[in-house]
């Protein structure tokens, strides 16, 4: 070794120098940032359905949950994901659930920052504006599943264009076939594989391709890929069926209107600004940029765009596709702008001569502090988790209607079904759950109308033979029941109440 | 004579015959029955102002609000809807709307640049953006007056002059008109900091590091020696001195703005209206666009197609430019009525930029000549057609009476507050929001009304009181005894109104298909 060479860098060194701080540093905050209490409406009834398929031993193809759809055919596109969660369940309870929610965004962040281009702290920053954007959707759900996939095939669309040589386009089919059995959100991944075509395709017919656009050869084994990949998703207990379920979803406009998941942003929302700062941020970068972007990232940021602003359960994925190009092009733009003769005076006082000297055991030190800081964070969620339930679903009214055993059949609001499936399974079956694609337009609005208390709502209870209501306390509809003949109040805490049908009480 | 014409007879080429269907196209848009909401308070008001010589200081409309301060912000715009429709009806209203929106986007296609037809397509996409808000009301003057002070803003960064300073007096007018000249205000600034922000991003020298040519183009070098200037050396360059000259008619707009009755402190109006909590959440122009109504997706497809054009642009990009586009974004997504005001900041840049993106294929398409003599009776008789049809429309819809009224009783009260009239029940009255307008244009003097579209004088006290009644929730009943409420005039399916039926201290006035109208029993 020449002397006064610097001394080569072991994997020590490289995991414990500057870069190696911010990667585990963002990592680490991605696991508190994500480590919750598990309270998501929908986590219930994913629950229930993994239980009933671990104890039956067969995947759902019908209803066994509500008295209003019993027995409708019922495509149960997550039932890998729902018994994987209720294997959880079974091993550590909502704690279990709560670090394998944490776990699984720390991972999901893994390809996409693989793929990041550009200078560090660039990638770190879009990594965590991304982050902050996607934050809300990081539930116990098979939806994290969409979300992590749609991170490798980014990740795997990345490596198929770098190396010319390698076929990892491939595991797209098998990785297509997994998604299709854990969550519908496999769309995403197709849209970004046709954006991909479609912008490569249309550099190389406009003359516009640079190095990193796929030659025609790459994009047909891309577009192979993709099109087995479409195939193998029909390799469920369902087969072809949940090909139909996206366009089935977009389809109900109750769904499109009133749940908030699927309606568009409210930009009044202090969490929606991280969508907007990133999709300004990605705007402007572009317009600045020294270099085009390529058509692919236009074509891709434009369509999950687009899906974000028609339902803002969709703002996760959009920023997830922002970041690689935010990346690239941000880096660009700071890189141009250092060049600025007015600047560069500024930037030169602003950084050090020479990088600063490397302090391995200070950095595992700091590492080691985030650490605990991060599992702290988890114990102390999973040590609350209890009291957070009890204020946000109706646990205690649930264990009377348990003990008092009324006659069914029950009513109850569309945002606890979930915990009611979960809770009063098989001995009270719902009324409605979070099972949208189940539930179709006229069912949901006579839901809205009992919860409204519109014109003709004890019509709508009469006719599906109720004869109890589980409500939330100080709703229209408590208020109503209230005021209404012919029924009596039974329970009531601070979070919901339980009214009888006179002739129909325990 | 006869040359006279025939040059008339084949100026109508190809191309204005496109900008004259463009414009017609827009016209035929922007032609509806006049029935926005908030229309019949400000012809209220515009009357009350011309019967007493006077503005309004305090409130006298409303029974909540009754001599409390009100900012009438739109005074002298009401005085002119006012006028108008003393001259012309509601069909004057309605026809007043149309050529505010055609003037409004003739601005803008004059403010933008390149091939006519990316102009035409930018300023017909603009157009279908906008479309959703255009009403009889004072806010067309602040979507004309943004375009206008745009214009002037972009004029002086590319060509220097003294139209700068039309401004001031822009601003003075404006802070009469309609509240919302901090959009003016904004595109000033973005028009400094760009200044500012180009200069410090420049690579001094005329080209730049990407290459690119700028759409600002620098005077010579020789005449602005400080452009080539080392950094550190003395001097003001021509962004400077721009940046400086902004500011400062910045400053005298914002003094301007003082001009107006109530002085200085309409400097702090904009704030006091965004500082209101229920306007955010419950009303919808102040709500964040639904994108599941087809009306929004030509905002998007605008959006979407100026940061294509932004990003594939081999032009130099303007950092006032930028600011603004992602200011004014950020407005429209929080906001939809502020998506007219994007769509008059973003046209210009997307006609730009969109032209030198597809400069080549522009180029095979507009070889051919525009047809001389020959064309000439088919471009006039496509000219007189398309006029006609617009007239047609015209007829048929917001200048034919039995529409109008129409229109009208399908979405106001009308034989409901006939019924008023004639009985005269008791009040005070207690009235659905959408309603407060007409009823107060109806009803007045004889009834004041309880809520109206003047959130800025209710505020979030009396607009959370109404939304508490009308949800039914917990001391809604006391809340109408708080206010002696004997007469309440609300949708007919509303829950309030179902909860009034069974209720025994109220009975039925009056009921039909749109309106139901309840008064306390014992008076």
């Amino acid at each position: 070794m020449p002397q006064g060479a610097p001394p080569p860098q072991t994997r020590g060194s490289r995991i414990l120098g500057t870069e190696g701080l911010v990667w585990g540093l963002v990592f680490l905050a991605l696991f508190a940032m994500a480590a919750r209490v598990p309270l998501d409406p929908d986590m219930w009834w994913h629950l229930a359905a993994g239980r009933a398929m671990a104890e039956g031993r067969q995947v759902l193809h019908a209803d066994i949950f509500s008295h209003t759809v019993t027995g409708k055919p019922w495509t149960d596109v997550y039932w890998l994901a729902q018994v994987a969660m209720y294997g959880l369940y079974r091993l550590g309870g909502l704690a279990a659930l709560m670090v394998a929610t944490a776990l699984s965004v720390v991972l999901a962040f893994v390809p996409l920052a693989r793929v990041l281009r550009g200078s560090l702290f660039v990638r770190a920053f879009a990594l965590v504006l991304v982050a902050v954007a996607s934050a809300v959707t990081w539930v116990p759900r098979p939806q994290m599943v969409t979300f992590a996939f749609l991170s490798l095939t980014f990740w795997l669309l990345d490596r198929h264009r770098r190396d010319p040589q390698s076929r990892v386009h491939w595991a797209l089919v098998p990785l297509f076939a997994l998604w299709a059995n854990a969550h519908g959100g496999f769309p995403a991944g197709i849209i970004l594989i046709a954006c991909t075509l479609a912008g490569d395709a249309l550099e190389q017919a406009l003359g516009w391709a640079t190095v990193e656009a796929l030659s025609w050869r790459r994009m047909g084994g891309l577009a192979l890929a993709g099109l087995l990949g479409l195939a193998a998703t029909c390799l469920n207990p369902h087969t072809y069926r949940v090909l139909l379920l996206p366009f089935q979803t977009v389809r109900m406009e109750v769904l499109q209107h009133l749940i908030q998941e699927w309606a568009s942003p409210d930009f009044h929302q202090p969490w929606v600004w991280p969508f907007l700062a990133l999709l300004l941020a990605t705007a402007l970068a572009w317009a600045l940029s020294p270099r085009r972007p390529a058509l692919r990232d236009l074509l891709a940021v434009s369509a999950f765009a687009y899906m974000a602003f028609l339902g803002g359960r969709n703002i996760s994925l959009a920023a997830l596709v922002m970041a690689p190009t935010l990346a690239e092009h941000g880096s660009l733009v700071l890189e141009r702008l250092r060049q600025a003769p007015r600047l560069s005076a500024l930037w030169t006082k602003a950084t050090p001569s020479s990088p600063p000297p490397a302090r391995p055991a200070l950095n595992a030190a700091v590492l080691a502090v985030a650490l605990l800081a991060s599992v702290g964070k988890a114990a102390y969620v999973a040590s609350v988790t209890g009291d957070a339930l009890r204020q946000t679903y109706p646990v205690d009214a649930l264990a009377f209607i348990r003990a008092a055993r009324p006659p069914r059949e029950m009513f109850n609001p569309y945002n606890w079904g979930g915990f009611c499936l979960w809770e009063l399974h098989p001995d009270y079956p719902v009324f409605v759950d979070g099972r949208t694609d189940l539930y179709d337009d006229p069912f949901l609005r006579e839901v809205l109308q009992v919860a409204w208390a519109q014109p003709g709502w004890q019509a709508v209870l009469e006719r599906y033979r109720v004869r109890f209501a589980l409500v939330e306390a100080g709703s229209l509809l408590d208020l109503w029941l209230r005021e209404e003949a012919g029924w009596t109040e039974a329970y009531r805490d601070g979070v919901a109440a339980v009214w009888v049908r006179q002739g129909g009480g325990p | 004579m006869a040359g006279g014409w025939r040059a008339l007879w084949t100026w109508l080429d190809a191309k204005r015959l496109l900008v004259w269907v463009l414009f017609a196209g827009i016209f035929a848009m922007a032609l509806r029955p006049a029935a926005d909401w908030d229309m019949w308070w400000h012809l209220r008001s515009g009357a009350a102002i011309v019967q007493a010589r006077s503005i309004p200081l305090t409130d006298p409309f409303s029974h909540t609000r009754f001599g409390h301060p009100w900012v009438d912000q739109s005074w002298l715009a009401q005085v002119g809807l006012y006028g108008v429709y003393r001259l012309g009806g509601f069909g004057g209203l309605a026809l007043g709307l149309a050529f505010a929106v055609v003037a409004t986007f003739a601005l803008v296609f004059w403010a933008s640049s390149g091939h006519l037809y990316v102009r035409v397509a930018g300023v017909l996409l603009a157009a279908l953006a906008s479309a959703v808000f255009w009403s009889v009301r004072p806010q067309m003057a602040s979507l004309f007056l943004a375009a206008a002070v745009g214009a002037l803003v972009r004029r002086y960064r590319q060509r220097g002059g003294r139209a700068l300073w039309l401004l001031p007096p822009l601003f003075a007018l404006w802070a009469n008109l309609h509240a919302a000249w901090m959009a003016g205000l904004l595109l000033l600034a973005c028009g400094v900091v760009g200044e500012v922000a180009n200069a410090l991003a420049s690579s001094g020298r005329s080209g730049s590091l990407s290459g690119r040519t700028s759409p600002f183009p620098q005077p010579p070098a020789a005449a602005t020696p400080s452009l080539s200037a080392e950094p550190g050396e003395r001097g003001l360059g021509v962004s400077e001195v721009r940046a400086g000259a902004l500011a400062l008619a910045g400053l005298l707009s914002v003094a301007a703005i003082s001009l107006n009755p109530q002085g200085p402190r309409m400097l702090l109006y904009p704030f006091q209206t965004v500082g209101i909590g229920v306007l955010q959440q419950f009303i919808q122009e102040w709500a964040s666009p639904d994108f599941h109504r087809l009306q929004f997706h030509p905002f998007l497809w605008l959006w979407l197609a100026t940061v294509w054009a932004l990003a594939c642009s081999p032009l130099e990009k303007d950092w006032g430019d930028l600011l603004a586009f992602a200011l004014f974004s950020a407005m429209a997504f929080t906001a939809g009525r502020n998506v007219a005001l994007f769509a008059v900041v973003a046209t210009p840049l997307l006609t730009a930029h969109g032209t030198a993106v597809l400069e080549p294929a522009l180029r095979r398409l507009t070889g051919a000549s525009s047809g001389g003599t020959r064309l000439a009776p088919v471009n006039w008789g496509i000219a007189v057609l398309v006029a006609l049809a617009v007239a047609a429309r015209a007829w048929a819809g917001p200048l034919n009476p039995l529409a109008v009224a129409q229109e009208q009783g399908a979405r106001f009260p009308v034989q409901a507050a006939e019924a008023i009239l004639r009985e005269r029940p008791p009040g005070p009255l207690f009235n659905s929001y959408n309603w407060g307008g007409y009823l107060l244009w109806r009803l007045y003097p004889a009834y004041q009304v309880y809520v109206d579209g003047r959130t800025d004088l209710y505020g979030d006290e009396v607009l959370r009181e109404y939304l508490q009644v009308v949800r039914l929730e917990p001391g809604w009943e006391e809340a109408l005894a708080r206010r002696g409420i004997r007469l309440v005039v609300v949708e007919a399916g509303e829950p309030l109104a179902n909860r009034l039926r069974a209720d025994p201290d109220w009975e039925p006035f009056y009921a039909d298909g749109l309106a139901a109208v309840f008064v306390r029993r014992g008076g």
